[in-house]
């Protein structure tokens, strides 16, 4: 990759798909024009299902590498961020199946956690700690759900799961995440 | 207690903030795909170098079956062997240098 510090010129405005095409081709600057479309969403993704920013940020990096190598194997450029999004969802699975996130990456395979405990008031509105501490499977189905505005066969499709598995999962994080959020308000009024 | 609805978490899970773009999470991504090239191509040289020196061993045998050492000069095969050594010590070099710089 050339040194990406500045956009190259005309790529800036120039049609995703185009950058795309380009970047499958070999075009250094074009695949860091798509870094620098693309990293907020799925940064902000990846912060929202590991709850660290610099795990996320590591893992978005992961992401990107990985999309720079499979590039040529995408056959629909204006799939691009779905696809990104993918990667993005199987990166956070493999971090959480490896070293000591074991017991957590079981879980992922049978969706069986233990319940984390009583909420702590002093961090239950804070909607980002909430979240993590949701069962992985619960927290990607929701956050897919609720906050990118996947339909559920999307769901499906980016997680690799039955759908049923999908809309219970959806179904349960959102009843978890209301009852953490009521058990918060009544704490403190 | 107020009764939360599901539109209530919903709005919240949708008023989370985005981050912010950085330039500097670009450059990090292009120093890892920097690094990652280079190690593609020191294993690709590697491959080569191993492919050359299978090569210049198995040289001597090749060309007798060829019939060509026969009728060549005696001088002609340490001649070859040692262009051959040459070349590989070249490469050898080049991953080297490849390796030592490839977090550069």
């Amino acid at each position: 990759m050339t040194d990406t510090g500045r956009p190259a010129a005309g790529l800036h405005s120039a049609a995703e798909t185009v950058v795309v095409l380009l970047a499958a081709a070999g075009d250094d600057a074009a695949f860091a024009e798509l870094v620098r479309r693309r990293q907020s969403p799925i940064r902000s993704l990846l912060r929202r299902l590991c709850g660290q920013a610099a795990l996320a940020d590591d893992l978005s990096q992961q992401t990107f590498l990985q999309a720079w190598q499979r590039l040529k194997t995408l056959r629909e450029p204006a799939a691009f961020g779905g696809w990104l999004r993918q990667i993005a969802v199987n990166t956070w699975f493999s971090h959480l199946r490896q070293g000591s996130h074991t017991a957590v990456g079981a879980a992922v395979e049978v969706m069986e956690l233990a319940d984390p405990g009583p909420v702590d008031p002093a961090v239950a509105l804070d909607m980002e700690r909430l979240l993590a501490r949701l069962k992985p499977a619960e927290r990607v189905c929701v956050v897919l759900a609720h906050v990118e505005g996947l339909t559920h066969p999307e769901i499906a499709t980016a997680t690799g799961w039955p759908l049923g598995t999908v809309k219970s999962h959806v179904l349960r994080g959102t009843a978890q995440l209301r009852q953490w959020l009521q058990a918060s308000q009544s704490v403190l009024s | 207690m107020n009764e939360l609805t599901d539109d209530s978490v919903l709005r919240a899970l949708r008023q989370l903030p985005e981050v912010a773009p950085d330039e500097a999470f670009v450059t990090a991504v292009s120093l890892r795909i920097r690094a990652q090239r280079r190690q593609l191509l020191a294993l690709y040289a590697l491959l080569g170098i191993a492919a050359l020196a299978a090569l210049v061993l198995l040289a001597p045998a090749l060309l007798q079956l060829a019939g060509v050492l026969a009728a060549a000069p005696a001088q002609v095969l340490p001649l070859l062997q040692s262009t051959l050594w040459m070349t590989l010590a070249a490469c050898a070099a080049v991953i080297t240098l490849l390796w030592t710089r490839r977090d550069a």
